[in-house]
């Protein structure tokens, strides 16, 4: 036990003294949950933009049913007076709408009247704002065309022989989901990146720095050193991976995504299931980390694989996010998954499961201890010690 | 008291160690010499226990280092052929860390440090982070890394390499010291003139094997010759012709 310890301590002692490897372990940690939310929140902010589509309008007062029905579909009317050439290709304004004075008495009389839409297509925004209003005074005329005929006692189904019916599927839930999802997996990759560094110092560099053979011929148990080992890169995984839970919640609180119709804050006691979650996480990926970087043959071969390893967590994420399938029991029985489903259950609001978090802390540590005791077996082998 | 017993070894087609037997006793000093590539690292590999043999056996002080490797190990100070310091810890913190290894600690440990660190006069050293350290300096930590728990046998794979002359010196008249202790201290060289100077007993090994055994004047008469170096060239050379054969 004493010597336990002592490994510990040396470890520990010797992975915080590289400050450049411990930053480079905890800054994705950190820095990942507020670059991506910062980037969803720029996404939600052209969203708004489009909603509110702003229309000059010139001769506004002639047509008050037509701009009741566009302020009804999200366009914001601004009365325009002035040259629409100049103010178009100027990008102060989009597109414009022109009503003629005659307006109002050619409908009444059920003459066609002439409306003018101004805008450059060759710019990108004019053109997807003179498409958007096109399209509404598009259905707009054809809904007065129908009323028309229904008047004159025609069915308005004989000019509509087609119905086309456009079926969105990206519904406000389904984002909202793929937004979980991936702040999920910023979460889930912290565990891994977090030890990362000192996985590889303690095995591969070990071998490579020669240090691991005068450590061997002392009178010191395998378990004892891979112990050491092994709760020194975990603590890493585990600090990272709190860190990450902190600074999500965190950038959450700052910044809103409520315009992609999901505004997800994660309360205390939230980020405390989170990471209660994911520390059996963390050791099972240090075991991992550190059984691989036993076998490669150098220091950079193990960052090689390692980076790898690193991607992992995106697949149960993206199962989950492209086949939007429900939490199913067995899920909880596959690391990293498992810890996916718990997330998702609590970043929802639904709380935390207790049998599914029991199964996957079980299965999660019953996991990692296995690559433990792997891990002290070989550490002795010639093949460990020598390379080969 | 080291005892090796009919020790082989393979890697693939090459025997590295073939049927070696030696032993050391307490109180000498005792070389293996051999040219690069005679199977002495691999020899050294086999006595503290990282490399198992195909066959034969390994006894320190009784007890057999395949095993119990612990037992064993307690009872050997080791300097391998790699020095293997870690960059970020003082001199004082490997110190202590291997002392710790050894299951010491406390008052026991911090007496421990000071008797080694005098065996070298690495004052300056102490507290000094390893990376940035001369290449002797560096032998010098290993050297204290061998020696903190005072072992009763005393392992050393090519312990000149690199020091410089003083160093040597104070190597020299440690290890003379520590025979007089009544400790048993094996080391292996390739360079004549320290093995002739220093040992009360040498191995000489060729090809995995050992050709000779004996005190230097003993080598001489063996070979028929005047000094031990001509001694030395002439009891490898049948060896090294032999395989020389061999391999046409």
């Amino acid at each position: 036990m004493s010597r336990f310890k002592a490994v510990l301590k040396k470890e520990l002692v010797d992975s915080i003294r590289d400050r450049r490897a411990l930053m480079v372990a905890m800054l994705p940690a950190i820095l990942g949950p507020v670059f991506m939310i910062l980037m969803l929140s720029s996404a939600a902010e052209t969203r708004r933009q489009t909603e509110d589509l702003p229309l000059g309008v010139m001769g506004r007062e002639h047509a008050p049913d037509l701009m009741a029905y566009l302020e009804d579909n999200g366009i914001a009317l601004e009365d325009f007076e002035g040259d629409p050439k100049a103010e178009i290709q100027g990008k102060n304004i989009n597109v414009i709408l022109s009503v003629p004075a005659e307006y109002g008495e050619k409908f009444a009389d059920f003459e066609p009247v002439t409306v003018e839409l101004f805008a450059d297509e060759s710019l990108e925004k004019s053109d997807n704002a003179l498409r958007r209003v096109n399209r509404l005074i598009t259905t707009y005329n054809q809904n007065i065309g129908r009323y028309r005929l229904m008047l004159r006692g025609v069915s308005p189904t004989a000019v509509t022989p087609l119905n086309i019916e456009v079926r969105d599927f990206s519904t406000r839930t389904s984002r909202a989901g793929q937004i979980l999802a991936t702040l999920q997996l910023l979460m889930l990759m912290a565990a891994f990146f977090g030890g990362a560094g000192v996985a590889i110092d303690t095995t591969a560099g070990e071998r490579e720095r020669s240090s691991l053979e005068p450590l061997l011929v002392h009178p010191v148990s395998s378990l004892a050193i891979m112990g050491g080992k092994w709760i020194t890169v975990a603590v890493y995984a585990t600090l990272a991976s709190l860190m990450a839970v902190v600074s999500t919640a965190f950038t959450l609180d700052m910044i809103s995504l409520e315009a992609l119709g999901v505004d997800p804050k994660l309360t205390p006691s939230m980020q405390m299931a989170i990471f209660a979650a994911m520390i059996p996480m963390a050791f099972l990926a240090s075991s991992a980390q550190m059984l691989v970087s036993l076998f490669a043959k150098t220091f950079k071969e193990a960052q090689t694989y390692l980076g790898m390893l690193t991607l992992l967590p995106a697949l149960p994420v993206m199962f989950t996010m492209f086949r939007d399938v429900k939490t199913a029991a067995w899920m909880y029985s596959v690391p990293i998954m498992g810890q996916q489903q718990l997330m998702t259950s609590v970043m929802r609001g639904e709380g935390m499961p207790a049998l599914g978090f029991a199964t996957a802390a079980l299965v999660t540590t019953a996991a990692a201890i296995l690559l433990f005791v792997v891990l002290t077996r070989l550490l002795r082998s010639e093949r460990v010690v020598y390379g080969g | 008291m080291i005892e090796l017993n009919g020790l082989s070894k393979r890697f693939g087609e090459v025997v590295a160690v073939d049927n070696l037997s030696l032993k050391a006793e307490d109180g000498k000093i005792t070389g293996l010499l051999g040219p690069n590539g005679a199977g002495k690292t691999t020899t050294l590999r086999m006595l503290y226990g990282l490399q198992k043999p195909d066959a034969g056996s390994v006894r320190v002080d009784g007890v057999d280092v395949h095993r119990d490797l612990v037992k064993a190990a307690e009872r050997m100070g080791i300097f391998p052929d790699t020095i293997g310091l870690y960059d970020r810890l003082t001199t004082r913190e490997h110190l202590r860390f291997y002392g710790e290894m050894h299951g010491m600690e406390g008052q026991q440990l911090e007496e421990a440090i000071q008797r080694t660190q005098g065996y070298f006069a690495m004052d300056d050293l102490l507290d000094r982070r390893c990376k940035g350290f001369s290449h002797g300096q560096q032998m010098k930590v290993a050297l204290s890394r061998a020696l903190i728990h005072h072992p009763r046998n005393l392992i050393l794979d090519e312990p000149t390499n690199g020091l410089d002359v003083m160093s040597i010196r104070l190597l020299r008249d440690l290890l003379s010291r520590l025979r007089d202790e009544g400790q048993c201290v094996l080391f292996s060289s390739h360079v004549m003139q320290e093995v002739s100077v220093l040992c009360d007993h040498i191995y000489i090994m060729a090809n995995g094997k050992v050709v000779a055994d004996g005190d230097p004047s003993q080598l001489c008469e063996q070979a028929g010759e005047e000094n031990l170096e001509d001694a030395f060239v002439a009891l490898i050379r049948s060896e090294v012709e032999l395989q020389e054969e061999r391999a046409r």
